[in-house]
């Protein structure tokens, strides 16, 4: 069969496929700001749905019901989870506020993801795309850089470990493109690593902060393509004191779901050795990420409750969180974040909780330096998650 | 102005029915054009060639939707004027779109032994069946409007990396559906 002839019998089909894909629109989240766009009919129907509840009541709550079409869900927090986790700083406002989500943003439905490059056994490898894909990316990297390659070498699941049942270990794992000046790795969920063989020079006058990474992301913009970038510089600490910067860019879109789910999965980053930029990152999250739905959402002050009647997951022990349990008082900030390691079968999205440590025996830190716990509760409804009696309450 | 409107003036043969035609669909008619040709006098041509061919169809059909009829007259003559310009340079996003196809797809198999269009077309729908919507939108942006990368990440809001390997993927599936059935 020739490709004209292929395309020559698309010109045959039918009208309802032309009509879809002349009618498409990606679906959008609730957020309530738009939700008031259908107030009327939604109002209407939610009186609708109230009467029919309360006719039923009989003095308990009404229990909730699970929509069948959504998929059950798991929390995890093994390898490659949450570990201990908490951030080192001297005041918490020195950490990223990068994040598009804020407290006064609602969100009726939060989407969850099937992380598709998820592989048993293998420490968290990604698995997923396959080599002619993972080509096509570095392809499609080199031609941005206006680079040529050269040579490519690709590493197979047998370069690292043991194949897995169901596994050859033949599977795809890093496919790297050699280019004059730099090295182009793809992963195996799309992730993207550009180093540059020899370090780029910074102007004399850069500055690692928000404008000076607004300015690489502008000297690269045919490489990144951000329409709306947005960057921001943050500081975290050894216990010595020392500050180690990192940053991120991700692109902000005019649908807050849509920047959440950028900022989540699609960030970039540069690297930097001295005054030279080493390389790139890009995540590219999405494109091992399979929907499961559109789970109901609990809202931040919900969350917040339920932090402070325990019900929350952390890796951080017990006897390094505030005596008596976490109060309100700890609680130094709160973010919506997804958990999106490899390592996740899910991308899960949770309410972070940073809580303010208290000190702690045998560690000693600089003057002044603060510890923040990162505490983690589900924002889906617990009804979805059908290990959540395993992990909560936490003590 | 509403489609029925329109269709209601083609059947009264009156001369605003192409003008009201062209103002609601000349837009979507030069781009789907255009991805195929590359060259504004053509497009221009098949475009103007195929309000006349809903004038002449129009009555005694009643095409509903409208635009997809309308696209579907415009694609087939664009498709048309693009394999009669064999000495020109071919520059456009439908080049890319069928040199995908041919490299995906290259049998060795004779013309006798390959289905009609119609019944290719059928299994192409049974195919399509098979995706999700967007990639079912993806593959029909691509290989029927012949959009670019960039067109259809702007329109499915997917980053454009993630469409080009998406696009792989579905070729990829393409072709083992079409071995399966051994058509391949």
């Amino acid at each position: 069969m020739s490709g004209r002839r292929f395309m020559e019998a698309m010109g045959e089909v039918g009208d309802n496929y032309i009509e879809e894909a002349l009618q498409y629109v990606p679906a959008k989240s609730m957020v309530r700001g738009t939700w008031m766009k259908w107030c009327v009919t939604a109002a209407c129907l939610a009186l609708i749905v109230c009467a029919g509840i309360f006719a039923t009541r009989s003095g308990k709550e009404a229990s909730f019901e699970l929509d069948p079409s959504l998929p059950m869900l798991r929390i995890e927090s093994g390898e490659g989870g949450m570990g201990y986790s908490a951030v080192m700083l001297y005041d918490i406002s020195e950490d990223g506020d990068l994040n598009p989500w804020n407290e006064d943003v609602v969100l009726e439905t939060l989407p969850v993801y099937e992380n598709l490059a998820y592989v048993e056994d293998v420490g968290g490898l990604p698995i997923y795309l396959s080599e002619e894909e993972m080509k096509a990316l570095a392809e499609d990297v080199a031609a941005r850089l206006g680079e040529e390659i050269t040579e490519i070498e690709l590493e197979r699941l047998k370069d690292y470990t043991d194949a897995p049942e169901g596994f050859t270990g033949e599977e795809a794992c890093t496919y790297t493109a050699h280019t004059p000046n730099t090295e182009i790795r793809i992963h195996g969920d799309g992730g993207i690593n550009i180093v540059f063989r020899q370090e780029v020079p910074l102007p004399e006058d850069f500055i690692h902060s928000e404008e000076g990474i607004l300015q690489l992301v502008k000297e690269y913009d045919k490489l990144l393509q951000l329409k709306n970038p947005e960057a921001d510089v943050y500081g975290s600490y050894s216990f010595s004191g020392d500050c180690r910067l990192s940053n991120d860019v991700y692109d902000r879109d005019e649908d807050m779901l849509q920047s959440i789910l950028n900022y989540n999965f699609e960030c970039v980053y540069f690297s930097f050795d001295d005054k030279n930029l080493s390389g790139i990152g890009m995540h590219n999250g999405m494109m091992s990420a399979k929907k499961l739905g559109d789970y109901p959402a609990i809202t931040v002050k919900e969350a917040r409750k339920a932090l402070l009647a325990g019900e929350y997951i952390t890796n951080v022990w017990e006897e390094d969180l505030p005596e008596g349990g976490i109060r309100k008082k700890d609680i130094a900030k709160v973010e919506l974040i997804y958990r999106n390691s490899p390592a996740c079968r899910q991308y899960l999205p949770y309410y972070c909780f940073y809580i303010l440590q208290p000190e702690i025996e045998g560690v000693t830190m600089a003057e002044g330096l603060n510890s923040y716990a990162l505490v983690y509760v589900p924002a889906i409804r617990k009804e979805y998650l059908e290990n959540y009696s395993d992990y909560i309450p936490f003590n | 102005m509403e489609d029925h409107a329109i269709i209601e003036l083609f059947f009264a043969r009156a001369e605003q029915a192409i003008a009201e035609l062209q103002k609601k669909y000349g837009g979507i008619c030069h781009k789907v054009s255009y991805q195929i040709l590359h060259n504004e006098p053509d497009v221009e041509e098949c475009v103007s060639d195929a309000y006349l061919g809903v004038w002449n169809t129009v009555p005694p059909s009643r095409p509903n939707p409208l635009c997809t009829y309308l696209c579907r007259i415009v694609r087939n003559l664009s498709l048309k004027r693009y394999h009669a310009n064999t000495a020109a340079k071919r520059n456009s996003s439908y080049d890319v779109a069928l040199e995908e196809m041919e490299h995906c797809l290259s049998s060795g198999k004779s013309v006798e032994e390959e289905l009609e269009a119609k019944e290719l077309a059928r299994v192409i729908e049974a195919f399509l069946d098979t995706l999700s919507e967007e990639n079912r939108v993806v593959f029909m942006r691509r290989y029927w409007f012949a959009d670019s990368y960039s067109d259809i990440a702007k329109l499915t809001k997917l980053a454009e990396k993630t469409v080009s390997v998406r696009l792989v993927r579905l070729r990829r599936q393409l072709k083992e559906y079409l071995a399966e059935r051994g058509m391949l």
